[in-house]
C-alpha cells in the first residue's frame, strides 16, 4: 500500500524526478560495473596520447580509442569518469550514512534524555555551525593526514549539526503526542520508546535528509579532494580530476567540464530527489496543493 | 519572545563563543607540525635560537597556560599578532573581512535582486511553465559545485572572451588608500580615480561575486516563491481581495510585506553560508578575503590568526543571526505578542 502509494507520487512528477531517478540509477549501475564498461584501466598512460581531444572535435588527433579523449599524462578520461563514479559515490554513500546514524543518535539522546544532556548536544551543534564547515573540514583533514577516508570523515563531521537538530525537532513534536503516553504507561522502557516507537514515526523527515546529506557528502569530499585534501593521485576521484585540470582549463577545456558535469548531474539528482521525497512525507504540500 | 527568553539566548550564545575558542585554540594544535619549524623552514637555527623564539611568541607556556592567555587577552580586545606577518590578527581582520564583505555584500545583492523577482513570480504563476522554469532553475543553482563552476566561468568569461578581470580587486593603476576596506567606499573618500576606479572595483568582483551568489539565489528564490503561496492562502489576502482591494494593491501591501518575513531569516542565515562559499571563491579567484586568510593560516600553523580569526568570524555569524532574530520579532507584530498570550 505504501509502495504503491510512493510510486503514485513518481509519477505524478515524472519530469524532473524521473530524469533525476534515470541519472541515479545510471550512476548506481556504472559503481556497479565501471570494471567492465570502461574501455581502459582508469589508471593506465598510453604515451604519446597526452591531453587528446574527444569526439567532438574533428581535428585530425582524435583518436577512436579514446572518446571523451586523454588527460595530461594520457589516461583515457572516459575510463576515469566511469571509475570516478565509484569514488565519489560511495564516498557520498559513506558521508550518508554515517552522518545519518550519528545525527539520528545524537538527536535521540538530546531529545529524549533529560534537560542537561540537551542542552550539552544542542550546545556542541551550535558550536559546529558557528564554524565555518569547509574550514572545520580542511582542519580535520590537515590532522588526519590527507585521503579519502579522511576526507569522508571530515566531511561526515561537518554534516552531523544539520542531521542532529532535524532529528531532536522532529522527535520533541512527536513525543507531545498521546501514542508516546500509551506507550509509557504500558510500562515501555525510554530506549524501547524512541527505537519503536518515535524514530519511525520520523522516517520521512530522517529520509529527506539522508537523501539531501548524500549530495552535500559527495559534493564536500569533491570540494576537498579539489584542494588536495581529498583521494590521492591518481585515484580517479572527481573533485581530484578537476584539480588536476585546472592548469587545463584554458587549453582543454573538457578535462574541467567533464567531471564537474558528474558531480553536478549527480548532486542535482539527490536534491531532486529529496524533494520528491519531502513533498511525499509532509502532508501539508498535499494539503496546499488540495486547496 | 520575551526579555527573560532574549536573555536567555545571549547567554547561550556566550556558550557557543566559548565552544568555538575551546574548539579554534585545540583544533589548531592538534595539526602535526610546528609554526616556529615552519618559520625557520631548511635553513635551520641553533637550538638557542628556536628556543628564544618559541619564548617570544609565548608557545614555551604550557597548553592551559597559553589558553588562559589567548581567553584573557581576548577579553580585551587584543587577539594577538600573527606569527607569519608579525602584524595585530585584530587589524589583519579588518582588511580580510571587507574584503570579504565587498565579495559577500555584492553576491547577496546580486542574490535578491535576481532572487525575489524570481522567486515571486514563479508563485503568481503556479503550475504554469514559468514556475516550472523558475524552480528547475533554483534547483540546478543549488546543485552546482561552486569550485567547478568558478573554473568554468574564469576559462569562459574572463579569458576566452575577456569581459571581465581575471583576479585582483581593483586596477593597477589606481592606488586606493584603505579607510573603510572596501574598496567601493574608498575609491569615492580618497577622491582617487572616481567613477572610473569604482566600475574597475565593480568590475574585479562581479565574476566571483556571481559564482558565490549561485547558492543563496537558489535559496532565495525558493523561499520567496514558497512563503508567497503560503501568504497568498492566507485569509486576511482573501479578505482583501473581497472587499475590492485592487489585486497590485494586495499583493504589495498585504501579501509581500508578510512573505518576506521567513525571506528575511533565510538572507541572515545565509551567511555562514556565504563565508563557507567564499573560501572556495577567494581560492579560486585570489581574493585576499577571511577564506584565503584562514586557509593560508591553517597551511602555515599560524595559531593566533587561526583562534583569533574563528573566533571573530563566528562572533560575526552568531551576531548576525541573532539580530535578525531581533529584526524580526520587530517587524512581525504576531511573533511579538506571542509571548504575552
Amino acid at each position: 500500500m505504501k509502495g504503491k502509494r510512493a510510486f503514485a507520487a513518481f509519477r505524478i512528477s515524472f519530469g524532473s524526478a524521473g530524469a533525476a531517478i534515470a541519472v541515479l540509477v545510471a550512476a548506481t549501475l556504472t559503481v556497479l560495473a565501471a570494471d567492465f564498461i570502461s574501455p581502459h584501466d582508469p589508471l593506465q598512460t598510453f604515451e604519446g596520447a597526452y591531453r587528446l581531444p574527444g569526439f567532438w572535435s574533428s581535428e585530425a588527433h582524435y583518436d577512436p580509442r579514446f572518446v571523451l579523449g586523454t588527460d595530461d599524462v594520457g589516461r583515457d578520461v572516459l575510463s576515469r569518469l566511469l571509475h570516478g563514479a565509484r569514488w565519489s559515490m560511495l564516498a557520498g554513500l559513506a558521508v550518508a550514512v554515517l552522518a545519518t546514524a550519528l545525527g539520528v543518535i545524537l538527536g535521540s539522546f538530546a531529545a529524549w534524555w533529560g534537560r542537561s544532556v540537551d542542552a550539552l548536544i544542542s550546545r556542541a551543534m551550535d558550536v559546529l555551525m558557528a564554524l565555518p564547515s569547509i574550514l572545520l573540514a580542511i582542519v580535520v583533514v590537515t590532522i588526519l593526514g590527507p585521503s579519502l577516508l579522511n576526507a569522508i570523515l571530515a566531511a561526515t563531521l561537518t554534516a552531523i549539526p544539520g542531521i542532529t537538530r532535524v532529528v531532536r525537532a522532529q522527535l520533541m513534536l512527536e513525543m507531545s503526542k498521546p501514542y508516546v503516553a500509551a506507550a509509557r504507561i504500558a510500562g515501555a522502557g525510554g530506549f524501547r520508546i524512541v527505537l519503536r516507537e518515535l524514530l519511525p514515526n520520523c522516517g520521512g523527515p530522517i529520509l529527506v535528509q539522508a537523501t539531501l546529506g548524500f549530495g552535500d557528502g559527495l559534493l564536500n569530499v569533491a570540494a576537498l579532494g579539489f584542494l588536495g585534501l581529498g583521494a590521492r593521485p591518481p585515484a580517479p576521484e572527481w573533485g581530484a580530476m578537476l584539480a588536476d585540470a585546472r592548469g587545463f582549463v584554458e587549453s582543454d577545456p573538457a578535462l574541467v567540464t567533464l567531471p564537474g558535469l558528474c558531480i553536478f548531474l549527480v548532486i542535482w539528482a539527490f536534491n531532486i530527489l529529496g524533494d520528491e521525497v519531502r513533498d511525499h512525507c509532509d502532508p501539508k504540500t498535499h494539503l496546499r496543493e488540495a486547496r | 519572545m520575551s526579555g527573560r527568553d532574549w536573555l536567555k539566548r545571549l547567554s547561550m550564545l556566550g556558550l557557543t563563543l566559548w565552544g568555538v575558542s575551546l574548539i579554534a585554540f585545540f583544533l589548531i594544535r592538534w595539526v602535526p607540525g610546528d609554526p616556529v619549524m615552519l618559520m625557520i623552514g631548511e635553513r635551520g637555527a641553533s637550538p638557542e635560537a628556536i628556543a628564544e623564539l618559541r619564548a617570544r611568541l609565548g608557545l614555551d607556556a604550557s597548553l592551559p597556560e597559553q589558553y588562559y592567555r589567548f581567553i584573557a587577552q581576548a577579553m580585551q580586545g587584543d587577539l594577538g599578532v600573527s606569527i607569519l606577518s608579525g602584524r595585530p590578527v585584530m587589524q589583519e581582520f579588518r582588511e580580510r573581512f571587507a574584503a570579504t564583505a565587498e565579495l559577500g555584500g555584492l553576491a547577496m545583492l546580486i542574490a535578491i535582486l535576481l532572487g525575489l523577482p524570481l522567486g515571486i513570480s514563479a508563485a503568481l504563476a503556479r503550475g504554469k511553465w514559468w514556475d516550472r522554469v523558475a524552480t528547475s532553475l533554483s534547483v540546478a543553482l543549488y546543485s552546482l559545485p561552486i569550485f567547478w563552476w568558478g573554473l568554468v566561468a574564469i576559462a569562459l568569461v574572463s579569458v576566452r572572451w575577456a569581459w571581465l578581470p581575471v583576479s585582483g580587486r581593483i586596477g593597477v593603476e589606481y592606488d586606493v588608500p584603505m579607510w573603510s576596506g572596501l574598496l567601493v567606499i574608498d575609491v569615492w573618500l580618497a577622491d582617487e580615480g572616481g567613477w572610473p576606479a569604482f566600475v574597475s572595483a565593480i568590475r574585479h568582483a562581479l565574476l566571483p561575486a556571481m559564482v558565490l551568489a549561485t547558492v543563496p539565489l537558489a535559496v532565495i528564490t525558493r523561499m520567496t516563491r514558497s512563503s508567497f503561496l503560503d501568504v497568498l492562502n492566507e485569509d486576511y489576502v482573501r479578505a482583501a481581495r473581497a472587499k475590492g482591494l485592487s489585486r497590485g494593491r494586495v499583493l504589495l501591501l498585504h501579501a509581500l510585506r508578510n512573505a518576506l518575513v521567513p525571506v528575511f531569516t533565510v538572507i541572515g542565515l545565509m551567511l555562514g553560508t556565504i563565508l563557507t562559499g567564499a573560501i572556495l571563491t577567494e581560492s579560486i579567484f585570489s581574493w585576499p578575503g577571511l577564506g584565503r586568510w584562514l586557509v593560508s593560516a591553517v597551511i602555515s600553523r599560524d595559531y593566533p590568526v587561526i583562534q583569533g580569526g574563528v573566533l571573530l568570524v563566528a562572533i560575526v555569524v552568531l551576531f548576525t543571526s541573532l539580530s535578525v532574530d531581533a529584526l524580526n520579532w520587530w517587524l512581525s507584530p504576531r511573533l511579538r505578542t506571542r509571548g504575552r498570550t
